[in-house]
């Protein structure tokens, strides 16, 4: 069956100011999604909405027909984790014991995800493992998020949502995770990433929707979404059609 | 295939445990064994309980055991409180305090002896420390409460709100009843925390709260250490966020409740020992938690034994708790790097 | 079905927690109980017939400290007479006041009913002297005679209560009023104004000559008296007997009443003395003639018992009374020399075991439920011979003329035969 997410009418005010209004959208497996839009517009709540981190003011989450909120905390756990945007925990665990904690949602125990090696294959996956001794003061801002999505890959569940995943990254490390997503997508999971970035989000993600103000400006594929008339409205910015403009790719 | 680190926390909290339980056992067993009475007597007396002809008050079994037990408790509520409020509040230096639950015990407290209720009811005391404890715990998260559920930031100012409005009153009533010099001298006794003259009624009345309490934080050491990433990552993972934190709360009133009931206000426990703990040790609850109640039970332990076998009558076990904690904190502070952002263990910069 | 198991969660602990308290705190079987008594039998204790005129009536005592001259007087001799039979019938340790003190006292007495008032203003003004000096050092000038007065402290108010007529007090401290057993509320409210200095404008109006202050007082007061006009004389805290004498003399001068103060203080140290001869007579006849040598243990009672030291008032007058006090046997040579009090466990009480316990306290029937209750003292021979006492915590710490009152309160535990 095809996994479906969806959110219908999706709104979260707080204190009176409305911050997403009124946002339906539909996520399908297979395909990685960016959702985009300039600083203020309503990504970040967007995602904490969806994910019942914030209660929804109005509208409701489905997952595959069934409403995905309603249910218990663990269960939306299982389905849905978010990677959040630059991570930064108060106290000194070692990576092992955050990446474990991610196992929370299917044991209380969490602990035992590190003897039962789902902590190395986690780990593993996003080409950290080396890093499991440390502590995360000592990471890198790269190497913590990659911990962080080793953390939400131990949850096994079937949705990612990644907040701005490559904010203060270097080139390198942006396109090793780009890729990494990528991989997720060909595995099944429905993938789903906010970022700024026009040019990342056009060069990897297949479908896109475009937040202002906490209303959703269109959602749909991303060459025919992203207009010269949308850039110049949402962004400000027009297409670079300069031949000395470079892109780049992973040198192997 | 557990990391190197992961293996040398273990091998350490093994150590470590081994070390502290032995420390306890030595301190409880000086705690039982010195005293004014000579042992043969005391010995004498059991056996002759044992034969149903003893004396009703045995120095041992009335007051030494269940002044020990008293102590281990306290010590063992004061630093496990400290230890769950300092991760849900994501801050080492917060405490029961936070909230104000030990000024609405001693308020509590404070207005039993005014009003000499305890002349009536001498259980009184026990019960208005846990009651205030309670009630102000209580009173807090109503006072927070809003649409969007309580926020721990609000959680904070209201609970600093609160202790400021208590302790104002607790000051007041002893400014107004400042002439009343032997009801002054016996709260400041009190306030000070006192060891003396424990008998079995103030074990049975923090026992329960103690093992409620205790329990409860064990019950959910991986919820805390969740919740110590803070709450939208903890909701994240799958903590029933609001759930937990409230039944945190309430394990640390029992803990904080019974300590006071029993013993009174020993200041700092609850602040330097999850501190020292987590220096050695590392964050994780499943090894904290464990480690704060050996270790809180011996430093007290310890404490007492030091004052009684030294004879210092001059200050009392609040004193000195509070004056070697403060010390203690500064040393801490100086030695953690923690202005240096470098290996602290336990915060990161 | 998710609530109801949280409900059970809740249910479970609260049974759990008062459940146990229902079992720990339920109400235990009745136990073969030591016999109350009370101490309105130190007021009438068991003398023998031969020496029931040896009794000194505490009410008419109180009557006498409270500035009563003629009663005084009266009791002076009295007293002497009895020390002059007890020395008659061969009793040792019998001591009588000096012969210039008792003609002294009868003087006075004479003076203050018989003189005309105005000629009696004049030998007390004379017998005052042009000037004191105060606790601090500070030299004050006795050059006109005040109409006023301002205690700030608690034992200067309770002199002037005995030395003068109420209206010549401006106010008392607060504390004195909860004392109605030393100071009766008939009296004390007869100067209405307290010395807080929230009254300070009415007691400026009171005109008060001088004030009588502590050297701890807050400067801010002292200089607002100051300010106003007042006359300060410092005190210090009073550590003995001898210095509440001195500082009564010392007040009595100030305030115009040198005779009446000098009445008083013969009368404190005839007090003590017939006390004391009562004591060594009862002693020596008594049932037991080992009482003498029964040791004896005092405490005082808070939130826990402490003993005191010599230092304070109590520790001095056991020390006069020559008992066999045990907190001396168990207080070390620094904890002498430098504490108030100690605090002292019911194990060590226990082992000390007293044959004579005597406990001061505020809540005289609170503590006697307590301690009657307690299983720990239900093992003391003290308890268990009837030789254990409650009196006033007030008197016993009193530093004023009712220390006479806590040495009798002492010695009646002493000698009272059960």
């Amino acid at each position: 069956m095809d996994q479906k997410l969806v959110a219908t009418s999706l709104s979260y005010s707080r204190n009176g100011k409305r911050l997403i209004e009124d946002i339906s959208l539909e996520f399908r497996a297979g395909v990685l999604h960016g959702i985009l839009g300039p600083n203020g517009s309503g990504k970040s709540t967007l995602l904490k909405t969806m994910s019942g981190i914030w209660t929804p003011t109005l509208g409701k989450v489905f997952w595959n027909g069934d409403p995905l909120l309603s249910q218990p905390r663990q269960r939306i756990s299982r389905t849905i984790s978010l990677v959040p945007q630059c991570p930064s925990p108060s106290f000194n665990f070692l990576v092992e014991e955050i990446v474990a904690m991610g196992r929370y949602s299917h044991d209380n125990r969490y602990w035992n995800a590190v003897k039962e090696h789902l902590v190395y294959q986690a780990l593993s996956s996003v080409d950290a493992w080396h890093l499991r001794g440390r502590y995360v003061n000592q990471l890198s801002q790269g190497e913590l998020q990659r911990v962080y999505i080793a953390r939400a890959l131990i949850t096994e569940s079937p949705i990612l949502l990644l907040d701005e995943p490559t904010a203060s990254l270097d080139i390198q490390h942006q396109l090793e995770i780009w890729q990494l997503l990528q991989k997720f997508v060909k595995n099944g999971k429905i993938v789903i990433v906010t970022t700024h970035d026009l040019a990342i989000a056009e060069r990897f993600c297949e479908r896109i929707a475009v937040l202002n103000h906490g209303k959703c400006i269109g959602s749909g594929d991303t060459s025919t979404l992203l207009t010269t008339t949308l850039l110049q409205e949402i962004f400000g910015v027009v297409e670079s059609r300069n031949p000395g403009f470079k892109s780049y790719s992973l040198y192997q | 295939m557990i990391s190197i680190q992961n293996s040398q926390k273990n091998r350490s909290f093994i150590r470590l445990n081994f070390i502290l339980i032995t420390a306890l056992l030595l301190c409880s067993v000086l705690t039982l064994v010195i005293g004014d009475t000579p042992w043969h007597l005391i010995w004498e007396d059991i056996v002759n309980r044992l034969h149903g002809s003893g004396a009703p008050w045995n120095p041992l079994l009335n007051e030494r055991l269940p002044r020990l037990i008293v102590i281990i408790c306290t010590g063992a509520s004061l630093a496990v409180a400290g230890a769950v409020m300092q991760a849900l509040f994501q801050n080492p230096l917060a405490s029961p305090n936070v909230l104000g639950i030990s000024c609405g015990g001693g308020l509590l407290v404070v207005l039993v002896f005014v009003l000499e209720w305890h002349l009536t009811y001498p259980f009184a005391i026990p019960i208005a420390a846990f009651a205030g404890c309670l009630l102000t715990l209580l009173g807090v998260y109503s006072l927070s409460r809003s649409k969007e559920g309580v926020q721990l930031h609000t959680l904070i100012l209201t609970g600093v709100a609160v202790s400021s409005l208590l302790f104002a009153i607790q000051a007041a009533i002893m400014f107004a009843l400042r002439d009343r010099w032997m009801l002054i001298q016996t709260l400041t006794e009190w306030e000070a925390g006192s060891t003396i003259d424990r008998d079995w009624k103030h074990v049975h009345m923090q026992l329960p709260l103690a093992l409620v309490g205790l329990y409860g934080c064990w019950f959910y050491h991986s919820e805390i250490d969740i919740l110590a990433l803070g709450e939208e990552e903890a909701k994240n993972l799958g903590v029933e966020v609001e759930k937990v934190r409230w039944r945190l709360f309430l394990c640390v009133a029992l803990l904080t409740g019974g300590a006071i009931a029993s013993i009174g206000m020993i200041a700092f426990f609850s602040l330097v020992l999850p501190h020292l703990i987590r220096y050695v040790q590392g964050p994780s609850n499943h090894h904290l938690i464990p480690l704060c109640i050996i270790v809180g039970s011996t430093s007290l332990t310890a404490l007492d034994l030091l004052l009684r076998f030294l004879e210092i009558h001059a200050l009392s076990i609040g004193n000195i708790s509070a004056i070697l904690g403060g010390l203690f904190f500064l040393i801490l502070m100086r030695n953690s790097h923690i202005l240096h952002g470098g290996s602290a263990r336990w915060i990161k910069n | 079905m998710k609530k109801l198991s949280v409900l059970n969660i809740y249910i479970s602990v609260t049974i759990f927690v008062v459940g146990w308290w229902f079992f720990a705190f339920k109400p235990a079987p009745a136990q073969p109980m030591i016999e109350k008594f009370s101490n309105a039998s130190l007021n009438s204790s068991q003398e023998l017939m031969d020496l029931a005129f040896l009794h000194i009536d505490r009410n008419q005592l109180q009557d006498a400290l409270a500035g009563n001259c003629s009663l005084m007087a009266r009791l002076i001799v009295e007293w002497d007479i009895d020390a002059q039979i007890l020395q008659s019938s061969g009793l040792e340790n019998i001591n009588r006041i000096s012969e210039s003190d008792l003609m002294r006292s009868q003087y006075l007495d004479r003076q203050l009913k018989h003189a005309p008032l105005e000629k009696l203003k004049i030998a007390q003004e004379q017998s005052r002297g042009p000037f004191i000096i105060d606790d601090v050092g500070r030299c004050i000038s006795l050059d006109r005679t005040f109409h006023s007065f301002l205690p700030q402290t608690y034992a200067s108010a309770s002199f002037l209560l005995a030395l003068l007529s109420t209206d010549e007090i401006a106010a008392l401290p607060r504390s004195m009023r909860d004392q109605a057993q030393l100071y009766p509320k008939k009296l004390t409210d007869q100067v209405p104004l307290d010395i807080d200095r929230q009254n300070a404008e009415k007691l400026f109006q009171k005109k008060p000559g001088i004030a009588f202050v502590a050297h701890y007082s807050h400067p801010a007061t002292i200089q607002a008296l100051i300010n106003q006009g007042i006359l300060i004389y410092t005190m210090k805290n009073l550590m003995s007997f001898s210095d509440i004498t001195n500082e009564l003399m010392q007040i009595g001068r100030i305030v115009n009443r040198p005779f009446q103060a000098e009445l008083l203080k013969i009368f404190m140290e005839a007090s003590l003395l017939a006390i004391d001869n009562r004591r060594y007579a009862l002693t020596k006849e008594n049932v037991s003639p080992q009482i003498s040598k029964q040791t004896l243990l005092f405490l005082n009672h808070c939130q826990n018992f402490d003993m005191p030291t010599s230092k304070t008032l109590t520790g001095q007058l056991l020390q006069r009374m020559q008992v066999v006090d045990l907190s001396s046997t168990c207080l070390q040579e620094h904890e002498k020399k430098h504490e108030w009090t100690v605090p002292i466990d019911k194990e060590r009480i226990l082992n000390l075991n007293p044959d004579t316990l005597i406990i001061a306290s505020q809540n005289r029937k609170a503590l006697e439920k307590e301690v009657f209750n307690d299983p720990a003292f239900q093992q003391l021979s003290a308890v268990h011979n009837k030789r254990i006492y409650f009196v006033d915590e007030a008197t016993q710490h009193s530093p004023t003329q009712y220390i006479v009152l806590a040495y009798y309160d002492l010695a009646e535990a002493i000698v009272h035969t059960p």
